[in-house]
């Protein structure tokens, strides 16, 4: 298996890290928040312990719906959630990204919830290919390498380019 | 292996040495000559990567002078930039939504 490295982002809140952890691991606080806008959750089936899964549905305005799965492999409160994220069908069955087909299928995420003091917590998410072929760990590093700015210069250029080509 | 468009554009990304060219051809053609000169690389081996670009559609490669310039082709660099800009959008946005619920969880 070809290597490569994480993909990560983080972010800090001002809540005490108890209740992040817990918007995080609970349906009545995932509900809440973790669909996007206009979004409408048609379900969330969570069984929170290692091997244990978080099935969800969500529907779109168009009727469109999405489904995804995660495994989980370590929870340790307030601290840490590891476990394996994809996207499913409604009946739980593992499926592909819908829109890139070589998008890892499994991808291993691990968020930590570090205490800052002051009622702050910082949050850390990231994403590691599993279980991925060459042209997975292709895709997964070339949106990567992209997305953590490494390629940010390259997308400057060519947006002046781009700029200069439409004047 | 499936081989649409964005793949074969990742793929060409997930390379250092083919990025770098891009943004070498970001700011105007070059000759592989040029291209090959910031790296310690035999030309055979920049030939691999540049065909490896042209393949993905990336680059093209002029006809009309001998020194077959190199050219950015900017439609599946942008198609990329926006799929990129999309995730990268759903993460930020995440944590929007988990700062929001967080606010409203701890009004006074």
């Amino acid at each position: 298996m070809t290597e490569t490295q994480p993909f990560t982002i983080s972010r800090s809140f001002k809540a005490p890290r108890e209740l992040v952890f817990a918007c995080n691991t609970q349906v009545e606080h995932l509900a809440k928040w973790m669909s996007p806008a206009g979004f409408k959750v048609i379900k969330a089936e969570l069984d929170l312990r290692p091997g244990g899964t978080y099935h969800y549905g969500l529907e779109g305005p168009d009727g469109m719906q999405m489904w995804g799965k995660q495994t989980f492999r370590e929870i340790k409160a307030p601290e840490k959630i590891v476990l394996v994220q994809s996207f499913s069908d409604k009946d739980g069955n593992i499926t592909r990204h819908p829109m890139s087909p070589t998008w890892p299928r499994e991808m291993l995420a691990t968020t930590t919830f570090e205490d800052l003091g002051n009622g702050e917590t910082k949050v850390s998410i990231s994403w590691l290919p599993l279980n991925a072929g060459d042209d997975e760990i292709a895709t997964f590093d070339g949106a990567r390498a992209g997305m953590t700015g490494g390629f940010k210069g390259t997308f400057d250029n060519l947006d002046t380019y781009l700029s200069t080509l439409q004047k | 292996m499936r081989s649409d468009a964005l793949t074969r554009t990742f793929s060409a990304l997930a390379d250092p040495t083919r990025r770098a060219m891009l943004a070498r051809l970001s700011s105007g053609s070059a000759s592989v000559q040029e291209l090959a000169k910031p790296f310690k690389m035999s030309l055979p081996a920049i030939s691999k990567h540049l065909k490896v670009l042209e393949k993905s559609g990336l680059i093209t490669r002029g006809r009309e002078a001998q020194w077959r310039p190199c050219r950015l082709e900017s439609k599946p660099l942008k198609e990329a930039a926006d799929w990129m800009e999309q995730c990268r959008r759903e993460g930020e946005a995440h944590f929007d939504r988990l700062d929001q619920y967080l606010k409203e969880l701890q009004k006074p």
